[in-house]
């Protein structure tokens, strides 16, 4: 089964992959430099290419080929495979917790998210390519997404910080006087910022996010039911009924297949809304902490400003239903979700890449 | 300045002060009148912006920008930053640069009791500025010519300025000062006191800003005005998390009070020295209230129920020492040229 519907992906890859790199490719008279903004994140990696808009949008999974270590599929024909895979298949999500952990994995991903684009010839070498980090990312790590541009061909790499450039994106002016407050909730780390002035004041980063509750799901599977399920279902529970709010009306219920662990036979059962908010609530109990903390740490002038326009929650933990009423609730200000909360921070990098991420020059001067 | 520039000597006065800086400009006027604030970026040194936008930016910044004032007390406490501010300001409203101010006749005010090292201090930062011809003047003096006051005639003037980093106090006589006085005690430790009252009362710190608009907004030292009461943001300091605050125009007041009095103390002190012949004076024009303090609601019936002595509240109190310049630029503060008349 699984190797039916792994089969012909992996031809159809076979056959349109150039079987020279990008790089061996920049004599030719086509290929010109680009900028290319990256969202390098835990979850989905999305791959901005200006002039062409947001070029790849698809989760951070990689399939190889056990022996030949090719790569047999990117994105979300990937993802199809989690947990699905045989022996000679390995799939890598090349990073963990925000940060990059297959520095190799990784470069092959993007090599091949570049790639998707029709026009397939870009000048790497003379590319700009901005990488967005989470807020608290060391040193070294911060490195490693610079040695990721490198390994690429890419000498003119600009790092920016994922709040920064999610906030432009959601929309918020972050280049006037007037603070601005972001929750960013993605799939390794939730990052909080307050920003002014084109630049980030205060900001957290704590690695609860989708990922952990995707874990917690799990967990809780085994605990209560006897249950084992894969990351994929634990997924699909949260994104269906996943929900925050308190008072449940019309309880959503799912259905849940998986292992049970005493007998190891398959098993399918029904599992409420409601249950799944008791599992969720810790989590965000530890995010509801964090923006405390930021806000603590906020020069009062600020705070005054978040006061009056709010928070703006991003990232994927946005899609959560009732999270804005669970966030206001529980901290005591105006939360709101963005427009477009899974793809903000890619299109932050849009401005980013205009003025190089410098807090001075308005991106509204540039153009 | 573009025809004739060989021939004629350009004439510029500056008011340094701690909350505001003006810059008056022979034959232009006021060129420049907003807040001695600088921003500075950290890395490069560079100047991102001043007056006015760097105004906006305190309490707000990142890691990466400096917010500096450069004055204290009415003093310069830092002279790099008060050279940057006024370079930049005369860069960008009339092009001045280096080589334009070399012919130019400058006069800086500074408050009545500074200190010798922090007149040179001004001097210096002149100098540092290549303007050769520079002499330092006391504001009050400045200030009662701006007020349209006919200082050079025998007849006493008592002025009270209060300003942001100092109040100032004198008695002027044919065209100088016979005596003044100066407390550092102003616009800004207001707004300190401001500040320090709604974290007593509220656990609630509230930023520079809010506290001077609070100040601005609230601020009536007349104990039978109606009561007002507004709402300012601050950041609770208990949780954390930003707060509303109600603060009432009467606490406002019971603040200011003492600071007030202590003006109220000031004044009567140097009454205390006028010889008699111009405290006559002074009884029968009264006393003109100047500087930002003087916009405060209630002030004139604060200090007249106090001092018995009819109290003026001029109509410019911002602006009138930049404008006094313009006297003082041509006959450089000589008390024998009467210059409101040339």
């Amino acid at each position: 089964m699984n190797l039916k519907m792994a089969k012909p992906k992996m031809d159809m890859l076979k056959m349109g992959k150039p079987e020279t790199s990008v790089l061996a490719k920049t004599g030719k008279p086509k290929v010109q430099p680009r900028n290319i903004g990256i969202d390098l994140g835990t979850a989905n990696l999305l791959v901005y290419l200006e002039g062409d808009g947001i070029v790849f949008d698809e989760p951070e999974v990689i399939a190889f080929d056990y022996e030949t270590h090719e790569v047999i599929a990117i994105g979300n024909s990937a993802v199809d495979m989690i947990g699905r895979g045989h022996s000679g298949i390995k799939i890598v999500s090349p990073l963990t917790q925000g940060v990059i952990s297959d520095m190799d994995s990784a470069k092959k991903l993007i090599e091949h998210a570049l790639r998707r684009v029709e026009k397939d010839s870009i000048n790497l070498k003379a590319s700009t390519i901005l990488i967005c980090c989470p807020s608290e990312v060391t040193n070294l790590e911060r490195d490693s997404l610079i040695g990721l541009a490198e390994t690429l061909g890419v000498k003119d790499v600009l790092i920016e910080e994922e709040v920064k450039a999610g906030s432009i994106g959601a929309g918020l002016d972050i280049y006037s006087c007037t603070g601005s407050m972001v929750v960013d909730i993605g799939g390794g780390s939730t990052d909080i910022g307050v920003l002014a002035l084109g630049d980030i004041v205060v900001s957290e980063s704590i690695r609860t996010a989708g990922n952990y509750i995707d874990l917690a799901i799990i967990k809780y599977m085994q605990h209560e039911y006897e249950l084992l399920i894969g990351k994929r279902t634990a997924e699909r529970i949260k994104i269906e009924i996943g929900t925050l709010r308190e008072e449940i009306k019309d309880e959503k219920t799912t259905a849940v297949s998986g292992r049970d662990v005493v007998t190891g036979l398959p098993k399918k059962l029904i599992i409420t809304e409601s249950e799944i908010r008791d599992v969720l609530l810790e989590p965000y109990e530890t995010i509801t902490n964090t923006i405390r903390k930021v806000l603590q740490n906020t020069p009062a002038e600020l705070s005054a400003d978040i006061i009056t326009k709010g928070v703006t929650i991003n990232g994927g933990g946005a899609l959560t239903d009732g999270i804005e009423e669970y966030f206001t609730k529980h901290v005591g200000l105006d939360f709101h979700v963005a427009k477009n909360p899974l793809t903000a921070i890619v299109e932050g990098t849009k401005i980013l890449l205009k003025n190089r991420g410098s807090y001075y020059i308005k991106p509204t001067e540039i153009e | 300045m573009e025809t004739g520039k060989e021939s004629e000597k350009l004439g510029l006065g500056i008011d340094l002060g701690t909350a505001n800086l003006l810059v008056f400009l022979e034959k232009k006027g006021i060129i420049f009148n907003e807040p001695s604030v600088i921003a500075f970026d950290r890395e490069s040194g560079k100047v991102i912006a001043a007056g006015r936008d760097a105004y906006k930016m305190v309490g707000k910044v990142h890691s990466k920008i400096s917010i500096i004032k450069p004055l204290k007390d009415g003093g310069i406490s830092d002279l790099h930053a008060a050279k940057a501010l006024l370079t930049y300001v005369l860069k960008k409203v009339e092009d001045l640069t280096e080589k334009s101010l070399g012919r130019s006749t400058t006069v800086i005010c500074c408050p009545s009791e500074v200190t010798k090292i922090e007149q040179d201090v001004m001097i210096d930062l002149a100098r540092e500025m290549n303007m050769s011809d520079v002499f330092i003047e006391e504001e009050i003096k400045a200030g009662a010519l701006g007020a349209g006051v006919d200082i050079f005639q025998s007849k006493g003037v008592m002025i009270v300025d209060i300003g942001g980093g100092t109040t100032d106090v004198g008695v002027i006589s044919f065209g100088d000062i016979v005596l003044s006085r100066s407390i550092r005690m102003a616009g800004t430790y207001m707004t300190n006191e401001i500040t320090k009252l709604i974290k007593k009362t509220r656990n609630v710190e509230i930023g520079e800003l809010t506290a001077e608009r609070c100040k601005i907004e609230l601020a009536n030292l007349n104990p039978n005005a109606e009561t007002v009461i507004e709402k300012f943001a601050g950041r609770d300091m208990v949780k954390g998390v930003p707060k509303w605050v109600d603060i009432s125009s009467e606490e406002v007041r019971k603040v200011l009070e003492p600071v007030f009095e202590e003006v109220v103390k000031l004044i009567a002190a140097v009454l205390k020295d006028t010889s008699p012949e111009l405290s006559a004076d002074i009884f029968r024009n009264g006393i003109l209230v100047t500087g930002g303090g003087a916009l405060t609601t209630g002030i004139e019936g604060f200090i007249k129920e106090r001092i018995q002595v009819p109290v003026t509240v001029i109509s410019n109190p911002l602006t009138c020492v930049a404008e006094g310049l313009k006297y003082l630029l041509k006959n450089r503060g000589d008390y024998r040229v009467n210059s409101m008349q040339m």
